[in-house]
């Protein structure tokens, strides 16, 4: 099964969201679409869920045109970030809605609902008024209710955003190990990097109503393709010098993580403020007082220090692009 | 407690008196002897004789059941119009972007004020050709003129409180248009629903311009206690008034959990 977006344009009065997206999708990626805040990831579920029409563009599924059929002919589970369960139905019958609406018999309903509410631990508050449980327990619920049915593929949109750190890594596991359990094609939104780093087998980044970059968490780490992406992915923003700095040609700039430094000799840099991350130390820093860069230290260093530090491995940049 | 609480209980008491003085005065005319209220020129204040025979008299006499059937009739009639019509108009306007949908509901208010006098004899006119006059679907059309509007913005209020990422997940789940409306929208709404129903059908229970204008043959309730009055029978008008006033205490108690203000908000709330 492969779901493919071909030229899929959105716009909002005169404001274009989504601004030709073309991408394939395999079958069973865990496929993260990672951007900043209001960039169009939601509008981009909804148009493939069926909720909001493209103003052009194709959703092929399996080979088929979805783009004209509305959303309950689709066959596609969501959970939104509010989780969007009844109110007015207890936990049972949340789970349960969409089996109704098949027309399932009422034992079957019943068989299915217990096995995916055992797969997600909350056999024991079935009977409770959706309104009564905790975030993390309605989040549960908006997953079961998503599982309950056998769609073609899941939409999930930042559906951890609302928990708290604790049950958010707890619950990120979760996920990954029952999307390899179902084994079907997760599509899941998110602005948050690192969420995205750790559960995606792709990621595509959205930036301007485009894909910007789409790869492995690692390639994008490694091999940002844009100065955008470089900045937006990773703990650290990468950092940005002109090429003459290393002896390159200083048309091009070239881009290098906190990681990719070594403290000791070479460029000098005067620190501005220090942060504790994890277990390293990092150094904000500003080089000849135009360049802002981070690096690791090892040791406390007072602010206006001058340290020295030299560039072990880097990309080339020119027009905010990689250039190799 | 303090002075601001006490303040506050003065000014409560002072308001219930002045709105339930006037049920008082009819409480006492129907169970006090006449010659102490009516026909005594500086009537009492208290229960002097108390009798049951008014109300014998002013309910044997005259038929009340027939007016009150037929108020009871009109009345749940425009409540059911009014939500059965009320309730797509609110939904569809609570589904617009804001700037469509205020003129609207502004529009719909202010046809409201119009006087209903001066649009009773059109319809007087009108009606008479189309059969409908002295009828109570004819007085219950007419009637839901007023309250539709009303209706339509308490539920276009409690429609728009409804997160759209439910409808959507309906749709999801394999829910038609019609079933996400029927099977979540709808109990979603209940106590808008309910709200509506009642503000509209307690306002036909006692509108009278309408009624007499266009039903006045066979008469609703509170047109029939105004023929006592005019025909001078006092004591029939007070014993139909009774009768009149209790299925409102009655409703308004059942169901008062719904009449808080939050659901007659309407679309203000945004
Ligand atoms: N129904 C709508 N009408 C007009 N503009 C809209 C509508 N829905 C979304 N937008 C606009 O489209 C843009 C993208 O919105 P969208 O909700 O898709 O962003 P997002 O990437 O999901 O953001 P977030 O991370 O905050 O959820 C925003 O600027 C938003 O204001
Ligand atoms: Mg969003």
């Amino acid at each position: 099964m492969t779901i493919q977006l071909i030229d899929i344009t959105k716009s909002y009065g005169n404001h274009v969201v989504l601004n030709g997206i073309t991408q394939e999708i395999e079958d069973g990626e865990f496929f993260v679409i990672l951007g900043p805040s209001g960039e169009g990831k939601s509008t981009l579920l909804k148009v493939i869920a069926g909720i909001e029409r493209p103003d052009k563009g194709k959703i092929i599924v399996n080979g088929k045109d979805m783009t004209n059929l509305p959303p309950e002919k689709r066959n596609i589970a969501m959970v939104f970030q509010n989780y969007a369960l009844y109110p007015n139905m207890s936990v049972y019958d949340n789970i349960a809605f969409p089996l109704k609406m098949r027309k399932m018999k009422k034992e079957e309903i019943k068989e299915r609902v217990m096995r995916v509410a055992k797969l997600l631990g909350i056999q024991d508050i079935l009977d409770k008024n959706v309104l009564k449980i905790s975030g993390g327990q309605q989040q549960r619920v908006a997953i079961a209710r998503a599982l309950v049915r056998d769609p073609v593929f899941f939409l999930l949109d930042e559906p951890l955003s609302n928990l708290d750190a604790r049950t958010r890594f707890v619950a990120r596991g979760e996920l990954k190990r029952i999307q390899k359990e179902v084994g079907k094609t997760f599509i899941y939104v998110t602005h948050d990097q690192k969420e995205a780093m750790s559960l995606a087998t792709r990621i595509a980044v959205l930036h301007k109503g485009k894909f910007e970059q789409v790869g492995k968490p690692l390639d994008l780490y490694e091999y940002p393709k844009t100065k955008w992406v470089a900045q937006f992915i990773g703990d650290f923003p990468m950092n940005f010098l002109p090429g003459n700095y290393i002896g390159e040609d200083p048309n091009v700039e070239v881009g290098f993580r906190p990681e990719w430094t070594e403290l000791g000799s070479g460029i000098k840099a005067v620190v501005d403020s220090m942060e504790a991350f994890g277990e390293s130390l990092y150094l904000f820093c500003t080089v000849d007082e135009k360049f802002k860069v981070i690096l690791p230290s090892k040791e406390w260093h007072d602010v206006g220090d001058v340290v020295k530090f030299e560039i072990k491995k880097y990309r080339k940049y020119k027009d905010g692009v990689l250039s190799e | 407690m303090n002075t601001r609480q006490i303040l506050i209980y003065i000014g409560v008491i002072i308001f219930s008196i002045y709105f339930l003085f006037p049920l008082y005065i009819l409480i006492l005319v129907a169970f006090n002897s006449p010659k102490y209220t009516i026909f005594s020129l500086y009537p009492s204040l208290l229960l002097q004789a108390p009798t049951l025979s008014n109300l014998i008299i002013g309910l044997t006499q005259y038929n009340f059941v027939e007016p009150f059937l037929r108020s009871l009739g009109t009345a749940t009639l425009v409540g059911v119009l009014s939500i059965a019509l009320g309730i797509p108009a609110g939904l569809g306007l609570s589904r617009l972007s804001y700037k469509i949908a205020y003129p609207i509901t502004l529009l719909l208010l202010i046809t409201n004020m119009m006087p209903s006098i001066s649009i009773a004899v059109p319809i007087a006119a009108e009606f008479i050709r189309a059969h409908l006059f002295n009828t109570i679907p004819g007085l219950a059309l007419a009637q839901t003129l007023i309250t539709l509007p009303l209706a339509t913005f308490i539920l276009e209020g409690t429609f728009s409180a409804i997160p759209l990422e439910i409808e959507y997940q309906a749709r999801l789940d394999g829910a038609s248009v019609f079933q996400a409306l029927w099977r979540i929208l709808i109990p979603m709404a209940a106590p808008g629903i309910v709200a509506a129903f009642l503000i509209s059908w307690m306002f036909s229970w006692d509108e009278f311009t309408f009624a007499v204008i266009l039903m006045p043959i066979t008469p609703t309730l509170p047109v029939e206690i105004y023929y006592n009055i005019t025909r001078g029978d006092m004591l029939a008008a007070v014993a139909f008034s009774l009768i009149f006033t209790i299925p409102v205490v009655v409703i308004t108690l059942l169901l008062q959990k719904y009449l808080r203000g939050e659901y007659l908000a309407g679309g203000i709330k945004r």
